[in-house]
């Protein structure tokens, strides 16, 4: 997909979040003859739906990597006052 | 520059119990140490941040790749991909395909990484992600959607 239809993509996409279309099919139809920005935005809109909590928490809520690092950190010695 | 690192790895310890300080800087003083070899300049604060985005983003990701989350990952039948994929906390087993898929997701828009990298890898909120990147916290909001749109149909994808 090239630049120019990615920034079509990202800005309908932007708008339906806004709006959410009633009908996706008919929404896009007025608003792109492009077939490829209508497929890659249809679908996208469809994985929008079934994302549920994807990547909702970030990664860095998990405990024992904090501890890992540290254990890591005191083997080489290197904590110190900062 | 410890002071920022700090700062930004204090949002990775925002939900957890207190007590955690040493390994918030644990964590903060391997990103600084990378940062530090790699003789990147940084001429502000926002482009400071954004390296040690993507210094956490590595860090994590060869974590997880080290405990072998590759195999995991492929291990995994479609049920199991699909439950872990929607869940809030899936575990490393993703990191390592998530980042690959980020890779891909930065050549068609980089600017969709750096949201990923802020929001995901360091946890930082859509407001203070929107303040690094220079837009507004409704862009950020609806653009961060959009990247896990694309992640997400990536991930499951992949298996066909």
């Amino acid at each position: 997909m090239n630049t120019e239809r990615w920034q079509r993509v990202r800005e309908l996409f932007e708008a339906a979040l806004e709006n959410p279309p009633a009908d996706v099919d008919r929404w896009l139809a007025e608003r792109n003859s492009d077939p490829e920005v209508r497929a890659e935005l249809a679908s996208l809109l469809a994985s929008h739906s079934k994302a549920g909590d994807f990547l909702s928490r970030p990664v860095g809520d998990r405990r024992e990597r904090f501890e890992e690092a540290s254990r890591g950190l005191a083997a080489t010695q290197v904590i110190g006052p900062y | 520059m410890y002071d920022e690192l700090r700062r930004l790895a204090g949002a990775y310890m925002r939900r957890e119990r207190q007590g955690q300080t040493l390994q918030a800087t644990a964590l903060v003083h391997e990103a600084f140490l990378r940062l530090a070899g790699a003789g990147t300049p940084w001429t502000d604060r926002r482009h400071f941040i954004g390296i040690a985005a993507r210094s956490m983003r590595q860090i994590l990701v060869e974590r997880a790749r080290a405990r072998g989350a590759q195999k995991r990952w492929a291990g995994m039948d479609r049920v199991s991909l699909s439950a872990a994929l929607v869940a809030a906390n899936p575990g490393d087993a993703m990191l390592p395909a998530l980042d690959e898929a980020l890779d891909r997701l930065e050549q068609i828009d980089p600017e969709q990484a750096r949201i990923v990298e802020l929001r995901y890898f360091v946890g930082l909120s859509v407001e203070e992600a929107a303040e690094v990147l220079a837009i507004s916290p409704a862009t950020l909001k609806r653009r961060w959607a959009l990247a896990r749109a694309w992640l997400f149909r990536e991930l499951s994808g992949d298996r066909g």
